[in-house]
């Protein structure tokens, strides 16, 4: 009896402390970083007289901003813009995780196409990805028509579809991984009875294959609805701070802001990151009752 | 599989040993002398490079090679350990590394003063810079080189935390060898010049200082004439402008505070920067196309009119011509590249100084003075190519001081605004190590020793942003273009923008000489003037009452600094 008890104690140590250091991480990182930044929507910073409380005057001011200024209305619409593409991307990579499922025509290139982006790293892949639409497409173009014509990304006519394009494009590996991997889980002697009945591809998908699965798509779904607000659209990897005004999401405003501004301008981020919060949130818990309420009955 | 586990964890093991051994060579560079006191130094490794470090450095171990630093220990002599990187001692990085870091001596650049204070990150080096430099022969200290309106930012109740280290100034390059092979100097009869003729057979203009006999005869005075130019540039075959794409918003912005800075002359731009002051060029409105002006009084509340400074229009206006090019003649003004994102600056300096031997030469270059430095690369493969003629030595680069916006303006001095926010800063992880607090104060006290410094412009091309002089004999060691350089450090008005005013501490990446030159226009945001231009023939008309900013939208951003 004793025995027992000393080894549960250790078992509770060595969890214990296979817990602490991810703890600890989340404790400073996310909450401790988070409640800072509520702390900071109420206070401002000046480096003669340090921080003061202003109530809410800094939401008030970010609130006007966010009326007066033609960069944020942009911001906010390419915000939503992206967070539509996402929605596309989902759609189009469950079509596409079913063709691979079902073993389909040319799944094998599917995989690897869509995959790719996954496997190398981001970076690398914003470089590709530039000099293709900066360099390859302008010379195939004067190629083929004999007209000059200004890089995808550097056109600011052109960069926002290229940049929604590479978005939905990266965003199908890891997608992809999770669709396929569920679909996988699908019992094959559920199929295969409904094949027996004469099902239909089409109607195997929607009927069997979709329901099984929603889970995942729903947690697709919400995690990109709560970072509708923080999505860069891998703007910082392609133009650094220098990006088109016009491109600009709300995610790469706030992130731009922060690591180039000072310490007077952080409460200003703050608020607008926790206004932003509170529209989110609703959404968000709102959205993921709705998909879970509504969604496909797998009975 | 047991033993297979062990044998993989020794592995593994292993390997991470000699992981860490790679990263302690890596941060250290060199072996450690332990018989000699050691000094870490960091150094933002950008345009200026480290080079010069290096041999100051070894000057440095070679003057103090007998001395004892560490009294009470065996050591004698220092050995000096440099750094260069580019991100870990890069202004904005910097301030986040300087605790974990060992160097105790950092050059960087972009570095904001007030943060690094309100940071605690830094040491107080008052002592290093009101110490008359005895040791280097000079009677003066740091302090009496430092310029007037530096010292009054900098210093904060009598103390100093940094030491301004570099001078820079963003503007236009252009290529002397191509003038003079083309005939691109405008003569006094407003006529280009025959190629390969000197001024003695034919005279030049005077230029737009106005003046015969300066370093500016036989360039454009005004934009006039400065358009005159790129056409004449563009049929000779040439191309007038290149500059990075990849980094489009950063070069251009600079070129356009340069451009505004050079209109407006220092004191009508100081009040960018106190927000206090009088200013006669506001722009109100305009009629007919000609701007309509006020004269307005700045303060903190009423500093929302100078985004309609007459200055800010003049160099809006500049940009639009450049974009625009001659429509009638079909010329283009810049190279397609310089549109482009993957158009590095440095890839438009190695066109800029090998495109000469090519069939399209690039005959100016909108970069900062410290590009020839950083295009030392592109100098030696050129070497190859075209033989040793084609050396940084060899070649004829100069810095073209600004046209003037009309000709009224011809004859006023060429403004130019300090760069960059460079600082020698000591680490505070010195604290409580006195002796090593004096050798730092010393290797800073040396840095900025007349001699040191002139050493240090000789090797980079670039002044020190402390008050110097150089001989004849001295500056003949420098190119043709390290001399321009010097010459319009020494002959120019310079604009420090720096000030004391709360509202400009506050908020200088808003205010300040950033690259945003943000504009909204028929409900668009825009922030590159130059593409705006190019791409939607917006015109500096609009682009400029796009720019202006509300008394309502002022107060909303900056009314608590006021």
């Amino acid at each position: 009896m004793k025995r027992t008890g000393q080894r549960r104690r250790r078992q509770y140590l060595f969890f214990l402390a296979l817990l602490a250091l991810p703890l600890l991480q989340f404790a400073v990182f996310y909450v401790g970083v988070n409640l800072n930044s509520v702390l900071l929507t109420f206070r401002n910073y000046s480096y003669d007289d340090g921080y003061t409380w202003v109530g809410f005057d800094n939401i008030r001011r970010v609130l006007i901003s966010l009326g007066d200024s033609a960069a944020m209305r942009y911001a906010i619409r390419n915000s939503l813009l992206s967070y539509g593409v996402s929605i596309l991307g989902t759609a189009l990579a469950l079509v596409f995780s079913y063709f691979i499922y079902k073993k389909m025509p040319l799944a094998g290139l599917f995989r690897v196409t869509l995959f790719l982006p996954s496997v190398l790293s981001a970076v690398v892949m914003v470089l590709l990805f530039k000099y293709f639409a900066e360099n390859a497409i302008p010379a195939i173009v004067e190629a083929v028509s004999g007209q000059t014509i200004t890089g995808l990304l550097s056109n600011s006519k052109s960069a926002l579809p290229t940049l929604l394009f590479y978005y939905l494009w990266v965003g199908f590996g890891p997608q992809i991984l999770m669709y396929t991997g569920a679909m996988a889980s699908i019992p094959e002697s559920a199929v295969e009875s409904a094949q027996l009945d004469g099902i239909t591809p089409l109607k195997e998908f929607w009927y069997i294959t979709l329901p099984l699965i929603w889970p995942t798509f729903v947690t697709f779904v919400i995690v990109g609805l709560a970072g509708l607000f923080t999505n860069q659209l891998n703007l910082y990897s392609f133009y650094g701070g220098g990006a088109d005004a016009s491109t600009w999401t709300i995610g790469y405003y706030i992130y731009k802001s922060a690591t180039q501004g000072k310490l007077p301008e952080y409460p200003e981020l703050a608020s607008l990151g926790v206004l932003l919060t509170m529209v989110t949130l609703p959404i968000t818990f709102g959205a993921k009752y709705l998909l879970e309420r509504f969604g496909p009955s797998t009975d | 599989m047991k033993k297979q586990a062990t044998l993989l964890g020794i592995v593994l093991s292993v390997l991470l040993c000699f992981s860490f051994v790679g990263c302690t060579n890596e941060k250290i560079g060199e072996e450690e002398d332990p018989t000699k006191t050691q000094l870490y130094i960091g150094n933002y490794d950008g345009g200026i490079g480290t080079t010069w470090l290096y041999e100051a450095a070894d000057r440095f171990e070679e003057k103090y090679k007998d001395v004892c630093f560490e009294p009470g220990t065996d050591k004698k002599g220092v050995q000096v350990h440099v750094d260069p990187d580019k991100n870990v001692y890069h202004g904005y990085n910097l301030i986040n590394n300087l605790s974990s870091i060992d160097q105790q001596i950092i050059f960087t650049e972009r570095a904001y003063y007030d943060e690094y204070l309100a940071s605690g990150k830094i040491l107080e080096v008052t002592d290093a810079v009101k110490k008359p430099l005895t040791e280097f022969g000079e009677t003066g200290t740091i302090e009496d080189k430092i310029p007037a309106d530096q010292k009054a930012y900098l210093q904060r109740d009598g103390k100093y935390y940094v030491v301004p280290f570099c001078k820079t100034f963003a503007g236009i390059q252009y290529n002397v060898d191509l003038w003079d092979q083309n005939g691109y100097w405008i003569l006094s009869d407003g006529e280009f010049s025959t190629p390969g003729s000197t001024p003695a057979e034919e005279p030049r203009s005077n230029g737009p200082d106005g003046k015969a006999g300066t370093y500016d005869d036989g360039l454009p005075a005004t934009y006039d004439e400065f358009f005159k130019l790129c056409d004449y540039i563009c049929e000779t075959g040439c191309v007038p402008f290149a500059w990075t794409g990849q980094y489009i918003q950063q070069y251009t912005g600079y070129f356009n505070w340069s451009l505004y800075a050079d209109f407006e002359g220092a004191e009508n731009m100081r009040p960018n920067f106190t927000f206090a002051g009088e200013v006669d060029d506001i722009v109100t409105g305009f009629e007919g196309g000609v701007p309509t002006l006020e004269t307005a009084a700045i303060t903190p509340e009423t500093g929302y009119k100078l985004h309609s400074q007459l200055g800010r229009y003049y160099a809006l206006s500049f940009v639009e011509r450049l974009m625009q090019g001659n429509p009638a003649k079909k010329f283009q003004y810049y190279t397609n590249k310089s549109m482009g994102q993957t158009y590095s600056h440095t890839a438009a300096q190695e066109d800029f100084v090998k495109s000469f031997y090519e069939a399209k030469p690039i005959a100016m270059l909108i970069e900062g003075t410290w590009w020839e430095n950083e295009a030392d690369s592109a100098f030696a493969s050129a070497v190859k190519t075209n033989g040793e003629s084609a050396s940084r030595q060899n070649r004829k680069f100069g810095m073209m001081p600004l046209p003037k916006a009309t000709e009224d303006k011809v004859g006023e001095p060429f403004t130019v605004a300090e760069q960059y926010d460079s600082y020698i800063v000591l680490n505070a992880n010195l604290k409580g190590k006195q002796d090593l607090i004096d050798l730092a104060y010393l290797f800073v006290e040396f840095v900025c020793s007349d001699a040191e410094m002139v050493k240090f412009t000789q090797s980079t091309g670039l002044p020190r942003a402390l008050d110097y002089t150089m001989s004849e004999e001295e500056l003949s060691a420098l190119t043709y273009y390290e001399r321009q350089v010097w010459d319009i450090n020494t002959g120019a008005e310079i604009i420090y923008p720096y000030s004391a005013a709360n509202i400009y501490r506050n908020n200088t990446r808003s205010l300040g000489f950033g690259y945003d030159w943000e504009a909204t226009v028929s409900g668009r945001p825009y922030n590159t003037p130059c593409k705006a231009m190019a791409e939607d023939r917006i015109t500096a008309q609009q682009y400029f009452l796009g720019h202006a900013i509300t008394e309502s939208a002022w107060r909303n951003l900056y009314s608590a600094d006021f």
